[in-house]
């Protein structure tokens, strides 16, 4: 009986190390306007079994808030949870690109450079994304890449 | 004259807030019984229009009747709702989805949905699973708040 029970606890954590561990993602997040007051910031996430570094950089001019800043912390089973859940709502476990068209000949936009590599359930997915966002207003893949980007930022602001 | 500037720069704003605000949120519990009773509540505003909507499904107790209502919100109700989205602190993107049960007979289930627009900035707040589990998030509890506000400032409309 001990036997049995010690073997069902073994495949239980096996599984559940498994699920987390299989869950591997980077992004790197570049926002900013182009101008004669150009600006930018640059985020960095890297996710790797529950581990989280997170990295923010600001050139050009900068508001009060904007101040570079590096972040660890360990995200929760629940949390890796959410993160597997909402790649597959948002449609985000797919190999796809936007690239705006326009962006070199524009004085003035607002632009972005998106890439985000996902490792999960054995398969590697890779959405890269660049130019002006007003271009991509209408697009998905850039709103929920988006999404899922502000919903991992508010996530590390409150893990630990 | 510094009063009346002071008077048009609230109306701007407060025209400007009214304008920028959409807002949809439904709010779904789900009984996995027999019966299989199902509620669902939507909000839809957009700028100082609003429609609202009590559904039922399946087992219906005798105070449980359908509701719908549509109205034109006022100035202060608008304003009402953006103070509770800032004091809630729901202008944000989150999901939690959580189901731990693999026979989820007699179980509750919620899935509530919030989209928005505010300030030309799109936000989405999904929550979806069993309901012990998702009313222990903290979000729910934000998110009830704002739905608590709505509910009477649509009541009053």
């Amino acid at each position: 009986m001990k036997y049995l029970l010690s073997i069902v606890l073994a495949a239980f954590l096996f599984t559940l190390s498994a699920s987390a561990q299989d869950l591997n993602i980077a992004i790197s997040y570049l926002y900013g306007e182009k101008s004669k007051d150009s600006h930018a910031s640059e985020e960095s996430f890297a996710v790797s079994y529950t581990s989280v570094a997170y990295s923010v950089k600001y050139s050009g001019r900068k508001g009060k808030n904007q101040v570079d800043m590096e972040k660890t912390c360990t995200f929760t089973e629940q949390d890796i949870n959410n993160i597997r859940k909402t790649i597959e709502t948002k449609g985000l476990n797919v190999n796809d690109s936007l690239e705006s068209k326009m962006s070199k000949t524009k004085n003035f936009e607002i632009f972005t450079r998106i890439n985000i590599a996902i490792i999960m359930d054995g398969n590697e997915y890779k959405i890269n994304i660049s130019g002006d966002t007003i271009e991509f207003d209408d697009a998905k893949l850039y709103k929920n890449s988006v999404f899922f980007i502000t919903m991992l930022r508010k996530m590390v602001e409150d893990c630990k | 004259m510094k009063k009346i500037i002071v008077l048009i720069a609230f109306l701007v704003t407060s025209t400007i807030l009214s304008q920028s605000l959409v807002l949809d949120i439904s709010y779904t519990r789900i009984e996995n019984d027999k019966n299989r009773s199902t509620r669902i509540e939507t909000f839809s505003i957009n700028g100082s229009s609003s429609a609202y909507s009590l559904k039922y499904d399946g087992r219906v107790l005798p105070n449980e009747m359908n509701e719908e209502k549509v109205c034109d919100l006022t100035q202060n109700a608008v304003n009402d709702i953006v103070t509770s989205i800032n004091d809630n602190k729901v202008a944000v993107n989150e999901t939690f989805y959580a189901k731990e049960k693999t026979n989820g007979e007699g179980t509750f289930y919620l899935l509530i949905k919030v989209n928005m627009i505010y300030d030309g900035t799109p936000y989405e707040i999904i929550l979806d699973g069993e309901a012990n589990l998702v009313m222990g998030n903290k979000m729910y509890l934000k998110v009830i708040e704002l739905v608590k506000d709505l509910r009477r400032i649509i009541k009053n409309c």
